[in-house]
């Protein structure tokens, strides 16, 4: 059976079962919170998707996000710019962090994952030593055209939600049906070969970890246009539950699965949600999403017999 | 001449020297006893997570979940000593507890086929999920005063007993990397393992034996750390939800100190020297003013600049 089919089936179980157990979970708002939250916790998990394609995996997510919404507060209030504006600067400054990473990661030959968490700790403190660690509302106009066209309701259906199909069915083109998707796998897949068929390699990776800080940055307007507030410790798990998200939809080094990832998403998100509701503490859940990665970790690779970091090791 | 220039330990050497002048020269109370008692106190305290960090960095692995694990063995020696438990017994029961951990890791590592980034991210969770779970109260204190106060941090002179239980560790550490059969296998594994493979090293058997000795030092060092502050927090070690804790410096002086980031080389003594470098500079920036949140981004900061020192003028293999 394919994999999109049994993990439908894991997310409609996922729901009934915590709809009998906690009844208020099956309602309106809940429902339409759990879209918002996946939508944004989806674009980053798109983008990480491509990193563990490629064979690196992407830590750095929760800073660059933080990082993102202040760049973008900063240019909306402190600089006057207007709020679509705004956006230019944020996603250039993002696809800088995104190439510092992978560049240092290939000349230094450090795996990615030291790379990003080691930016991640920079950014993230350069940032909470300039704030101050504070929170910082936005005063501006909040309900512009821009606004309403990245968060407004489409019948019943939030925008962002929306936004993230769309995303999700871009990554999937871009994943399956271009050149550049095609390397990816051919990087992450066997390296040896990709270079002997003239893949370039270095372009390849840095771009993927350029994608993974863009797709941050996208995060960052997405939320910040939502909730118009600025904090150095945003969506602190994002990173966690990004890559636990494309595990359970079955990415690893050469293969990715965008509409397994994007259902993945789902599965978190209403997991996190249920436990919330159901009063267990969020330490608990911590360690469930933990347990979920290793299990699922585990079912892919023996489904398959294939090794996770594919020809590398 | 050009085989010293080249050599990790000749360069992070070289890098110490330069912080201690910096640090000295601008601030001349930088040494005075007091503050160099911190400095060693701080590089043994670390120096302990981090050689077992660096055994499973030279097996071509990695362990994010050490700060967890040295978080839950201290707080679960706190609670034997204070129920009454021999203080000996508890810390071979701890030390067990941290093998114990180490094995899963391992096990998990090596016949999952998951990568270990992946598997230690989890445990990590799943380790601090537990200590959280079991914890209830913010601070808990150690309440009894056993022989090993004197034992594992005691002063020998002026210099604290932490300090030489990490000269002692690292001295085991080389021994045992170089002069062993079983070091000779954690080198084989991590630099080529096919070639291990094919000369009849035993890799999953190597590999899990790193992981225990991983989970090993990060017990050790979580009952030292108890026994001298005497207090603790059940989210010790973690800064904010995920990441730059201790399992953060423990990979960023292995990194400072030369080793090869996919495994197979590796130095103790220059991680000896690397862990003195990082606590000299820690202490340092304390002694300047520098606000408290400043230490994590200077502190990658300085990885960078120091990975790249140790690769100027080295071939790429």
């Amino acid at each position: 059976m394919r994999t999109e089919a049994i993990l439908c089936v894991i997310l409609v179980a996922a729901i009934v079962v915590i709809s009998v157990i906690e009844p208020s979970f099956y309602s309106y708002e809940t429902l339409a919170l759990i879209t918002i939250l996946s939508a944004e916790l989806g674009l980053i998990a798109l983008g990480q998707a491509f990193v563990i394609a490629s064979g690196e995996i992407d830590l750095s997510a929760a800073a660059v996000l933080s990082l993102s919404l202040w760049v973008y507060d900063g240019f909306a209030t402190g600089l006057g710019f207007s709020l679509p504006l705004a956006v230019i600067p944020t996603l250039i400054l993002a696809l800088c962090i995104g190439f510092i990473h992978g560049y240092l990661s290939l000349k230094m030959d450090i795996p990615g994952f030291i790379v990003t968490f080691v930016g991640m700790v920079i950014w993230k403190g350069i940032l909470t030593a300039i704030t101050q660690g504070e929170h910082e509302g936005y005063l501006g106009d909040k309900s512009t055209w821009f606004t309403n066209f990245l968060q407004g309701y489409f019948g019943p259906v939030p925008g962002v939600f929306l936004w993230f199909i769309v995303f999700t069915a871009a990554f999937t083109v871009l994943l399956t049906r271009t050149r550049f998707g095609n390397h990816v796998l051919a990087v992450g897949g066997n390296l040896t070969v990709a270079r002997n068929i003239g893949v370039r390699i270095e372009r390849t990776k840095i771009l993927c970890f350029m994608l993974s800080s863009l797709m941050a940055a996208v995060t960052a307007v997405f939320f910040f246009n939502r909730q118009f507030y600025v904090a150095c410790d945003v969506m602190v798990e994002a990173p966690l539950f990004a890559i636990c998200a494309c595990v359970i939809g079955g990415c690893r080094a050469g293969y990715a699965n965008i509409l397994g990832t994007a259902l993945g998403v789902l599965i978190i998100i209403v997991i996190q949600r249920g436990t919330a509701m159901a009063g267990i503490p969020a330490t608990l859940y911590m360690a469930v999403v933990g347990l979920i990665l290793l299990i699922f970790a585990t079912i892919h690779i023996k489904a398959k017999g294939i090794h996770w970091l594919g020809g590398r090791t | 001449m050009r085989h010293l220039l080249k050599s990790s330990e000749f360069r992070i050497t070289l890098a110490a020297i330069v912080i201690f002048l910096v640090f000295g020269l601008r601030r001349p109370d930088f040494f005075t006893e007091i503050i160099w008692r911190g400095i060693l106190r701080a590089a043994g305290d670390l120096g302990l997570v981090l050689l077992g960090e660096a055994i499973v960095i030279t097996v071509g692995e990695i362990d994010l979940s050490v700060a967890s694990t040295w978080a839950l063995c201290a707080y679960i020696f706190l609670v034997l000593a204070n129920g009454g438990v021999d203080p000996m017994l508890a810390l071979v029961m701890v030390l067990l507890l941290g093998a114990l951990i180490g094995s899963v890791n391992g096990l998990l590592v090596t016949k999952t086929g998951a990568p270990s980034f992946l598997v230690t991210l989890a445990s990590m969770w799943v380790i601090r999920g537990i200590l959280l779970m079991i914890s209830v109260t913010t601070y808990v204190y150690l309440r009894v005063n056993t022989f090993l106060d004197s034992f594992l941090q005691g002063y020998f002179g002026p210099v604290p007993g932490v300090f030489l239980w990490f000269i002692v560790f690292t001295a085991a550490f080389t021994v045992l990397l170089t002069r062993t059969r079983f070091g000779n296998h954690v080198l084989a594994v991590g630099g080529n393992l096919t070639v291990a493979r094919n000369i009849g090293v035993r890799i999953e058997r190597t590999k899990i034996l790193c992981f225990m000795l991983s989970s090993l030092m990060a017990a050790l060092g979580g009952i030292v750390m108890i026994i001298e502050y005497k207090v603790m927090q059940p989210t010790a070690g973690m800064v904010a939800v995920f990441g730059a804790g201790l399992e953060f410096e423990a990979i960023a002086v292995c990194m400072m100190s030369g080793i090869a980031p996919r495994g197979g080389r590796t130095s103790f003594f220059a991680i000896f020297i690397a862990t003195l470098a990082y606590s000299s500079f820690k202490s340092g920036l304390v002694l300047f003013g520098l606000p408290g949140y400043w230490y994590l981004p200077f502190t990658g900061i300085m990885t960078f600049i120091l990975v790249a020192l140790h690769l100027v003028g080295r071939k790429k293999d």
